[in-house]
């Protein structure tokens, strides 16, 4: 009885739970995003060797964080991640244009995936305090987003170290899980 | 056709890749390479290809808050021209360009293990060039690609807690970091290259000094400690607690400013000045023959070890139980038993102040945990107690009695005249090294057990102390922390001794407060030099009016056995109260 009740309530009430991966090219910011959104402040980092995990209460949402390292040789392994996950946080370095091919690879690659096909996909342009960042629409062209079919995404221009837009990109995430999208 | 050259392209670039990894990995050996340019951290595995240099993990990821490109050897894949920046480059060029004018002995190495310490550094070295120069490191530099040279997105990330907090830290710990985080201040505020130089020397002379100050210090002690020396009792000790101690009686409350700078200063000079009345001395006939042919450095030292022999037998002797607590504790005692039937029966009560007894029968170091009591009395501020009594430790060691040293100072025994420079002398040093001693940072550990400073440190009911125990030495400096008012009266009898005496050396005797680095060698023994504070404990009327009300320590056990100070404080489920029923008495 007790049990019927509380699915009924956290049905009603929409206390869900999501598995979210952090991804993107190494030094873009995924681990200062993730503790951002767990702690609200900035934390030294170190190049994640492995992934970092974390829970994020937001909006009635429990959020499991996955943030996984960006280097080369560990983004194979992303791909050991991606089961069951309901939504991608795709951050990128807008100041870093040189690599911009690159992250543009690597997000479709993960597009490909076909563990992912009903993830949503949040893009952050982070790094926006920089001088010479791109804005989000600079990023969404380079990043060749409007190849994007039959998915349900976002870019939001963001600043971890400022924490700006982290927020934002969360609230839609949250609506787009709550209305089903994921 | 297509599809062959496809091929032909992708074995390329992985043979390329396979030969850009070998490359790289034998540039990582060489010695230049093996160590972080930085923070000279063993086998680093990262490479920061702004600059070309070979940085550990910690490294990289403070590299990468200043926008500095940093690639893992072992999980990045690097282009050849990556790799050819790297050859021509590496660790080795990199310090002769952004690390030309680093010099070991002015500059302070980074903490490795600090991570603020290593972000400032490397701001200075590769964001502002500090230490390149010239202001052309950038055309310079071998460089694969150019970041974005603002630092806005590093500056942001440093919160002002931070740097609070490496100040407090910088302030305490080193005296080094201290001149350092000035003239890094100063610096950054524009320093003008006089007053930079001007730093610069001043800091190496001071280091100077500290270092053979230390060396001399390690020496001693391992010399002393090695030959079990008597000459080290000369007998002057006790004339100098005495002076001290007729002076605390007199003094009440003084503030003292003491000029860090000059305490190492003071320190060498004090040597020096020391040197005539010491030899001037040595030739009295109470001292021992022997010491005649003492050069000062070794009465010096025996001073020193003295003070921590003081300790020493202050730890050991310091279980109430029956039973002593090592068998250093019970050679202690057996040494000895002389100096408690010679206290009883002198007719000033205060013999072993005065010990001669010690002097002649007790020529061990071992045995000085009789005599660190004076400095204890002396410290405790327990003026109107009387008939403080020495608890026997072994049970079977005679009883010392201390009769009430309020009035001191006129029944002390006259020591003579050709002594008494000499006794001034040593009195300003053991109050030179006891304050010095005990203040390390007086402050702030004084707020941090919450002592309050007005209070010298009172009896309290003794705990037993397993001398085994692993909080030992932890608890032994928290729980020996002298008040302020200590530190201020013995800087207050330094000063009348230095009014009262014609000895110019006396001038030169300042407290010494809150020098850590002078105390290295100190520090780094077993036993702090806080000398005297946990040695005694005493058997006491519980009810004793003079030294604390009864309704002073209510909720603390009272068996009977009072302790200066005891070690285990914090353990006390009373322990905020055992401070405050400390009563001031000079209230």
């Amino acid at each position: 009885m007790g049990i019927v009740f509380t699915r009924l309530f956290s049905s009603l009430f929409g206390n869900r739970e999501a598995r979210i991966l952090v991804l993107g090219l190494d030094n873009a910011g995924k681990t200062t995003i993730l503790y951002r959104m767990q702690m609200g402040e900035v934390v030294s980092t170190i190049p994640t060797i492995g992934f970092n995990v974390e829970t994020v209460q937001y909006n009635n949402i429990k959020f499991q964080v996955w943030d996984l390292g960006g280097q080369t040789s560990i983004r194979p392994y992303w791909r050991c991640y991606f089961p069951n996950t309901q939504a991608i946080i795709y951050v990128v370095d807008s100041s870093d244009t040189d690599r911009l091919v690159i992250a543009k690879d690597e997000f479709h690659a993960i597009l490909e995936e076909e563990e992912l096909k009903g993830a949503v996909v949040l893009l952050f342009a982070n790094k926006q305090d920089l001088p010479g960042a791109l804005d989000d629409a600079s990023v969404t062209e380079a990043l060749e987003l409007h190849k994007i079919k039959s998915r349900q995404w976002a870019i939001f221009k963001t600043s971890a170290i400022k924490g700006e837009g982290i927020f934002e990109g969360l609230d839609w995430l949250s609506n787009t899980l709550k209305s089903g999208g994921g | 056709m297509e599809m062959k050259l496809g091929f032909q392209t992708k074995a390329n670039a992985l043979k390329e890749a396979q030969r850009n990894e070998r490359v790289i990995r034998d540039l990582m050996k060489l010695p230049d390479n093996r160590k972080c340019i930085n923070c000279n951290s063993l086998a680093p595995q990262y490479v920061c290809t702004t600059f070309c240099t070979v940085v550990c993990l910690t490294c990289s990821g403070i590299h990468r808050e200043f926008t500095h490109r940093v690639k893992s050897v072992s999980m990045a894949k690097f282009t050849s021209d990556e790799v050819t920046a790297l050859g021509r480059g590496g660790n080795q060029r990199a310090k002769d360009i952004y690390l030309r004018e680093w010099n070991p002995h002015i500059h302070s190495a980074p903490d490795r293990s600090d991570i603020q310490s290593l972000r400032e550094f490397i701001k200075d070295t590769y964001v502002e060039g500090r230490y390149s120069g010239d202001t052309k490191i950038r055309d310079e530099a071998p460089r694969v690609q150019e970041g974005n040279n603002g630092t806005t997105y590093s500056q942001s990330l440093r919160k002002p807690s931070d740097d609070q907090y490496s100040n407090i830290s910088h302030e305490v710990v080193n005296e080094k970091f201290l001149y350092d985080k000035h003239h890094v201040k100063n610096t950054n505020g524009s320093l003008s290259p006089e007053e930079e130089a001007h730093f610069e020397q001043r800091l190496s002379r001071h280091l100077e000094k500290l270092n053979s100050f230390s060396r001399e210090m390690r020496e001693t002690i391992q010399a002393l400690e090695l030959k079990d020396s008597p000459n080290a009792y000369s007998g002057e000790a006790t004339p100098m607690q005495e002076a001290v101690l007729s002076n605390r009686s007199r003094s009440d409350t003084i503030s003292s400013t003491v000029n860090e700078k000059d305490m190492t200063e003071v320190l060498t000079e004090s040597e020096a000045d020391l040197r005539p009345h010491l030899y001037e001395s040595t030739s009295t006939p109470q001292s021992s023959p022997s010491s005649s042919e003492m050069s000062f450095s070794s009465k010096f030292q025996a001073m020193v070890l003295k003070m921590m022999e003081n300790k020493k037998g202050s730890a050991r002797g310091s279980k109430p139980d029956s039973k002593p607590p090592t068998p250093q504790g019970v050679q202690t005692l057996q040494t000895c038993p002389p100096i408690g039937e010679q206290t009883m029966t002198s007719s000033e009560n205060w013999a072993f102040l005065d010990s001669p007894v010690q002097r002649n029968m007790c020529p061990s170091p071992k045995s000085p945990n009789f005599d660190s009591l004076t400095p204890v009395s002396n410290m405790a501020g327990m003026r109107d107690s009387s008939n403080i009594q020495l608890s026997d430790i072994s049970g079977s060691s005679p009883k010392l009695i201390l009769d009430s040293w309020h009035g001191v100072p006129s029944q002390l025994p006259k020591s003579s005249t050709s002594n008494s420079k000499l006794a001034e002398s040593e009195a300003l040093f053991a109050a030179t090294f006891s304050s010095f001693s005990w203040s390390q940072d007086p402050s702030s550990c004084g707020s941090r057990e919450g002592v309050p400073h007005e209070t010298p440190i009172s009896p309290q009911p003794l705990k037993p102390r397993n001398p085994f125990d692993a909080d030992n030495e932890l608890t032994y400096f928290q729980g020996t922390m002298p008040s302020r008012e200590e530190h201020l009266d013995l800087s207050f009898s330094t000063r009348l001794l230095r009014s009262s005496s014609s000895l110019s050396t006396s001038s030169q005797f300042y407290p010494l407060s809150s020098s850590p680095c002078t105390l290295m060698p100190l520090e780094g023994s077993l036993y702090s030099p806080q000398v005297p504070q946990t040695c005694s404990y005493s058997r006491q009327p519980p009810n004793s009016p003079q030294t604390l009300g009864p309704q002073r320590h209510e909720g603390i056990e009272n068996d009977g056995y009072w302790c200066t100070n005891t070690p285990f404080d914090h353990r006390l489920p009373a322990r905020s109260k055992s401070f405050t029923f400390r009563g001031n008495p000079f209230a």
